[in-house]
């Protein structure tokens, strides 16, 4: 749990913004994945539909 | 700390201490029943509350105006980031994946205006992302802010407060003094007299801020709540309840009456230097205090829904045991009979007979049963006990 604990700290930290960071299963219950905020889907899906209009 | 890049908890943590320091930490400051005094942050686009440590990095930034969005949200609106204004960090999780749906050649599936259909497809990691949100003070165009829609209920608070209270099952005690407490040997709540309160707000602030710590019963949420009074654990618990509190105020818009803190701020300041992500547990654990307890709403409005559904599949046919006084007779279902035809009895006569769902005296009576046959009286003049079996059937 401690290796874990500090691993999701390390990458917690080299988090910027617009980048992303996988989690193994330990470290998403450590974050509590399951009560974070949602990625809003919603503009990417936006993004790809003017894609696809092009 | 040291002098690398700090991760969004430690920042939060840090402005934290400096808050706490002053008294001024969110969940130090009260605030009142009246909607428009506080609200905590939400997405100006979905009305979505932020959850965990972006709450801390939102209201961190001392901003007035509780709506945020994204600059693709504000772009799909046609607003503008004022110029030169600087995003707030908040970070999202994605446990999904949106794949194109493919046909058997291997084509993208369209819908009728031509755009790709997605499918939510499980990853297999979560997936952590940072992003910049900006206040709606930063933006040109968005509209002036007005009360946060109650999406779910538009019950009165206190009602919904005492509810939830009872839906939970937990013991509340009552005693004359100035005590309000969870007790972990006993399993239940303790709470002065109603009437020692100044509002009734102020009495369910309370008793839910003791609910979130029922909520740590090892047969519920099982936290640690074997603390001696003034050690790190006991304020670790304090804090989740007192975050919690914050959710629950804002979401049952009962306001916030935070405890006596004095004896706290001492632990949680040295808690969150040593320690910065206890901000971000704490705020986890908050989160799922506030899940556990309005699960017990949610189950109830399950329950009804089924409830509905079956009183509707009731009241689209005729059952075995339907009495139905109909014109001057009363009609009986004694069996059910095949191709879903009913056995049926005159019960003055004693006339026995079968009916299909395609005679007209079948619409007919299920008119009655529903109490939608505004021609027929169906009552005979004489008769109280027909009068009242037309009202409420006997089954």
């Amino acid at each position: 749990m401690n290796k874990s604990f500090e691993s999701l700290n390390e990458k917690l930290r080299i988090l910027k913004e617009g980048e992303e960071i996988g989690l193994t299963p330990e470290e998403a219950v450590i974050y509590g994945i399951s009560y974070g905020d949602e990625f809003p889907f919603e503009e990417e899906n936006n993004e790809e539909g003017e894609e696809d209009e092009q | 700390m040291n002098n690398k890049v700090k991760s969004l908890h430690e920042q939060v943590a840090a402005a934290l201490i400096e808050k706490l320091e002053k008294g001024t930490a969110p969940w130090q400051k009260p605030w009142n029943s009246v909607s428009t005094d506080f609200s905590l942050p939400y997405n100006a686009i979905t009305g979505n509350r932020y959850k965990g440590i972006n709450i801390f990095s939102l209201l961190n930034s001392g901003r007035e105006d509780p709506r945020w969005l994204t600059f693709k949200q504000a772009d799909s609106k046609g607003w503008q980031i004022n110029k030169g204004e600087k995003g707030t960090l908040v970070q999202f999780v994605k446990t999904h994946d949106l794949i194109p749906k493919l046909d058997e050649n291997g084509k993208k599936v369209v819908d009728e205006n031509g755009k790709s259909i997605k499918v939510r497809t499980p990853l297999e990691r979560a997936i952590v992302t940072a992003a910049w949100v900006f206040n709606a003070e930063q933006v040109s165009g968005i509209p002036k802010l007005e009360l946060k829609p109650q999406l779910k209920s538009d019950w009165d608070p206190i009602v919904r407060a005492e509810d939830l209270v009872l839906l939970s099952g937990a013991v509340v005690n009552h005693r004359k003094g100035d005590e309000a407490y969870y007790s972990l040997r006993s399993d239940s709540i303790t709470m002065p007299l109603k009437e020692q309160f100044t509002t009734p707000d102020r009495y369910y602030a309370t008793l839910l801020h003791e609910l979130g710590h029922w909520t740590g019963h090892q047969d519920r949420l099982n936290r640690s709540l074997f603390n001696r009074f003034g050690s790190e654990g006991y304020a670790r618990e304090e804090l989740r309840a007192e975050i919690a509190s914050m959710l629950i105020g804002d979401e049952f818009k009962i306001g916030h009456d935070p405890g006596q803190h004095a004896a706290y701020v001492k632990g949680w300041i040295e808690m969150l230097k040593n320690n910065p992500y206890e901000i971000h547990a704490a705020a986890t654990d908050a989160e799922k205090i506030f899940s556990y307890l309005l699960d017990f709403e949610r189950k109830r409005e399950l329950n009804q829904q089924t409830t509905n559904k079956s009183q509707q599949k009731n009241e689209s046919k005729l059952f075995i045991g339907d009495i139905i006084p109909y014109k001057d007779s009363v009609y009986k279902v004694t069996s059910q009979l095949k191709r879903g035809r009913l056995q049926m009895e005159v019960e003055d006569t004693g006339k026995k007979f079968v009916l299909s769902k395609n005679d007209r005296l079948y619409q007919s009576l299920l008119d009655v049963k529903n109490g939608n046959d505004i021609k027929t009286p169906a009552i005979s003049k004489n008769n109280e006990e027909v009068q009242k079996a037309s009202y409420g059937l006997k089954r």
